[in-house]
């Protein structure tokens, strides 16, 4: 994380500033407001009364923001309001190779008791004595079954955090985690439940648990988790957004989850099927956002559109492009970044997809690029997923070829 | 290819500078090189390595396929002058991919710096199959040529013929690389030439004879057909050596004399003294000390002549053993010494190695064997060292007779099971020594109280060894 934000009035402080690999954190000053503020519509929707606490499943393409706008919508005033805000991220406590929805329901839990705890808050007596109960009930089955001990009597935030751990890190003890609480999910949701309604009497506000980096499993195991498992995991009554990785909205299945998605588009940077007119609200934000980064007298301004373009509208890969250029401008003693250096960025994002698309996909790559139409998911699920092609919203969704592709498809 | 038209040494740098960079500013940097050939990325390696270390950065090379967990590698044992070469992320599939996705954020956290060095198939698994890792690329650099390309031959040349190495490590990862590139080049005559040949001799020097006589054969035919006669006399030497070091002298000494004669006739005067000295070796072997000397005095004279301090080395110590053969201690003394100056000076490990080991035989033979036991101890590190296998059995089981002669029967067991475990393996002749030591250790001991020895020492015997050698009791 760039510890400063400071405009970039060098090269070599742009290079920091264009890194691809940082979501910014909240009120961070590079941040930039997208013109149609797409979270504006989950936190309305959030902020609603609903009868049913719902849970909202949240996409995008990749490096279009979407960490960026969870913390923020994590430290929203209003949200806060409203809600005991619990967000964590999946990576920090399940096993990236080996993911179930029990492992979610869990970290759910877990996450709620450790978190109000940490924050030195306190849960009622009777609560502790419920969850002390159910914690002796599971180490026995520990005893019974292996030598492995939890820290008995530690208590129970030990005893969340030494599961939780094992969930992570030991492969046999999660298996036997999994299959005493499987056949009584109940209990389990239950003690969610308990916990949820405790913190809510006490704060007087409803919760909202958000996950992250539930995008980052293989489609089949988000499949798994969100379709085949969907009763389970919407049982907790409390608000829960989770991130789903952009292709699973693409199967057929996705009709499930359709009313609670959430997905963060592209910025759009030209109408649908008028590839050379601008859309100028989108470079608009696009151009502010490089120019948070980096001053604008160190790039020629048609280099800039060009820079704009190529980043297809995806804020990383805009990034990505502008740090390759400032790489270039530096190695050629060049005072401004000129148009040759977009263009060593654009040649060599093409080389990343030369490398990975098969030659059915430049079919399907060329339907997309003649019509703007999203035909045929099936062939395309994966072509999304990689980028190579994005999605646009404004009345409908539409879609078209990473603009580094044209070139390819259209020589 | 988008980098056709670019130097290689400016892709070089430009890895260098994204280091370097992410170093000074204390960032992370994710890098791949992309290559096609083996010997392009061993070039590529060596030229950044240069350039790193120059900087102040230190490489750490990472076989993935024995860390899947990446992430978990990086974050243990990064600082920040770290780079991390990354190599063989095939072998590492499909785990790496899912470790690399979901924690990619660890390598953010640490400030890794990484090359991954991959191929074409390696970066597109990675781009599919790890997307969200790959999405915090920072560049992609290629390395695409063909090796061949005419402006790099003196290098390949110099690399596929290139058989000095400090280290067993050294040697494996060479025979690895080495043994890729022949199947790379197989249609390149010369190339393969010098390949086998380079094969032939570190595969001898790790003790597999077999593998090095096939190699050397293969060598020998290709630098007949093109007619390169002097790699054809260097190849008939470096079989001599392997059929010696098998311990078939009369082979040897047919393979060195059809050598001789190449060399003699190329007036290839370092191969002639390196072909001299070999048939004294073989001589030396056969019982025959004076034509040994014969021989060894004629290698010395011609390495002297052409400044050749690694043969007159050799051909002193080889002096030594034979004039010691014939029972003249001082003047083998005289010679050892002499020989392992010029070992210590030129930083020649395995000669220095030999020649505290021929230290040790004569201290033995003069019945000093606090002494004896010193030498061979500092030799058997150093072979350990530098990966001799033949000559680590020898010192082990000259150990092992130092031992049982001063009653240390644990020692001496533990020398004489090693010896075995190395002369085993290698299919060293010599084993038939090591045995014969064994039995006798059990007629001295009584067959009871060796079974029972050997039961306490057979499991531990290789940390015995380690204990001896650390001077720590055992």
């Amino acid at each position: 994380m760039p510890e400063e934000y400071i405009v970039a009035d060098n090269f070599n402080l742009a290079l920091s500033n264009f890194d691809p690999s940082y979501p910014l954190p909240a009120d961070c000053p590079f941040h930039v407001e997208r013109e149609d503020k797409p979270l504006d519509r989950l936190k309305t929707a959030l902020l609603i009364e609903h009868k049913q606490t719902p849970k909202y499943f949240f996409s995008g393409h990749r490096g279009c923001g979407k960490s960026t706008e969870l913390n923020n919508l994590a430290a929203d005033n209003d949200i806060n309001q409203k809600f005991y805000v619990v967000k964590y991220s999946v990576k920090d406590v399940c096993d990236v190779n080996n993911l179930n929805y029990i492992d979610v329901l869990f970290s759910i839990g877990a996450q709620l008791y450790i978190q109000y705890v940490e924050a030195g808050k306190e849960l009622s007596l009777e609560l502790k004595k419920d969850l002390e109960n159910w914690e002796k009930s599971i180490e026995k089955t520990f005893e019974e079954k292996t030598s492995l001990r939890t820290s008995l009597g530690a208590g129970l935030k030990a005893f969340f955090f030494t599961m939780q751990a094992k969930i992570k890190t030991e492969d046999s003890t999660r298996k036997i985690i999994r299959e005493k609480i499987e056949p009584k999910l109940s209990e389990l949701i239950d003690k969610i439940n308990l916990i949820i309604a405790d913190i809510e009497g006490k704060e007087k506000k409803k919760v909202l648990v958000l996950i992250d980096d539930l995008d980052k499993p293989g489609l089949d195991r988000a499949k798994e988790i969100f379709y085949n498992n969907y009763t389970a995991i919407t049982q907790p009554k409390c608000y829960i957004v989770y991130t789903v990785p952009i292709s699973i909205m693409f199967t057929q299945e996705s009709t499930t989850l359709r009313d609670y998605q959430f997905f963060l588009p592209n910025i759009k940077l030209h109408p649908k099927n008028d590839r050379n007119s601008k859309h100028e609200p989108g470079y608009r934000v696009m151009r502010n956002f490089i120019f948070k980064r980096m001053k604008e007298e160190l790039i020629e301004s048609d280099a800039l559109e060009l820079a704009i373009k190529m980043g297809a509208g995806v804020f990383r890969e805009t990034a990505r492009i502008m740090q390759i250029a400032a790489y270039s401008a530096i190695e050629h003693k060049r005072t401004k970044i000129i148009k040759e250096d977009i263009e060593r960025a654009e040649r060599e994002i093409r080389s990343d997809f030369k490398r990975i698309l098969r030659s059915e996909d430049y079919d399907s790559l060329k339907e997309i690029y003649a019509c703007n139409e999203i035909c045929g998911i099936e062939k395309i699920g994966h072509l999304l997923h990689n980028l190579s092609v994005l999605e646009y919203v404004n009345y409908e969704n539409w879609c078209d070829i990473h603009p580094t592709l044209e070139k390819l498809i259209n020589p | 290819m988008i980098e056709e038209k670019e130097p290689f040494e400016i892709r070089v740098s430009r890895l260098g500078g994204y280091l370097t960079r992410a170093y000074e500013h204390n960032k992370p940097s994710i890098l791949f090189a992309l290559y096609l050939s083996e010997f392009l990325r061993s070039d590529a390696e060596k030229s950044l390595e240069k350039l790193l270390k120059e900087q102040g950065l230190d490489i750490l090379n990472v076989d993935a396929g024995e860390h899947k967990d990446l992430p978990a590698l990086f974050s243990s044992i990064n600082s920040n002058n770290t780079v991390f070469f990354v190599h063989n992320i095939e072998k590492s599939f499909p785990e790496s991919l899912q470790y690399l996705n979901f924690k990619r954020e660890e390598l953010i956290e640490h400030h890794a710096k990484v090359v991954f060095w991959v191929k074409e198939e390696e970066l597109a698994r990675i781009s599919t199959g790890a997307p969200d890792f790959f999405a915090f690329r920072n560049r992609v650099v290629e390395f695409m040529e063909v090796p061949t390309a005419e402006e790099r031959r003196p290098a390949l040349v110099e690399f596929a013929s290139e058989i000095e190495y400090k280290s067993l490590d050294e040697i494996k990862r060479s025979i690895e690389l080495k043994e890729k590139l022949l199947s790379e080049l197989s249609n390149e005559a010369e190339i393969s030439e010098y390949l086998l040949g380079s094969l032939g001799v570190l595969y001898s020097k790790i003790s597999f004879y077999k593998k090095s006589i096939e190699y050397g054969e293969k060598a020998l035919r290709i630098a007949q057909e093109i007619g390169d006669k002097k790699g054809e006399g260097a190849r008939l030497g470096n079989l001599g050596i392997a059929y010696f070091l098998q311990g078939d002298a009369r082979k040897a000494i047919e393979y060195h004399e059809k050598a001789l004669k190449i060399a003699q006739e190329i007036k290839d005067r370092r191969g002639e003294s390196r072909r001299l000295g070999g048939l004294g070796s073989a001589y030396t072997f056969l019982g025959n000390a004076r034509k040994a000397i014969e021989y060894y005095e004629k290698a010395l004279k011609i390495a002297r002549e052409i400044g050749d301090k690694k043969g007159e080395g050799v051909w002193l110590g080889n002096l030594g053993n034979a004039v010691q053969n014939v029972g003249d201690t001082k003047k083998a003394i005289d010679y050892y010494e002499k020989a392992f100056k010029i070992a210590q000076e030129i930083e020649d490990k395995e000669n220095e190695g030999v020649i505290l080991a021929n230290l040790g035989n004569v201290s033995s033979a003069l019945g000093d064997t606090k002494k004896a036991i010193d030498y061979y101890e500092k030799s058997l590190k150093i072979f350990q060292e530098i990966g001799e296998r033949k000559n680590e059995g020898i010192s082990l089981n000259n150990l092992g007779v130092c031992f049982k002669n001063d009653k240390k029967y644990q020692e001496a067991l533990a020398c004489y099971l090693l010896a075995k475990d190395i002369r085993t393996q290698i299919e060293d002749p010599d084993l038939k020594q090591t045995e014969a030591n064994l039995k006798n250790l059990k007629e001295e001991l009584g067959e009871k109280d060796f079974e029972k020895l050997e039961a306490e020492v057979a499991p531990r015997a290789a940390e015995i060894v380690r204990k001896i050698l650390e001077g720590t009791s055992v």
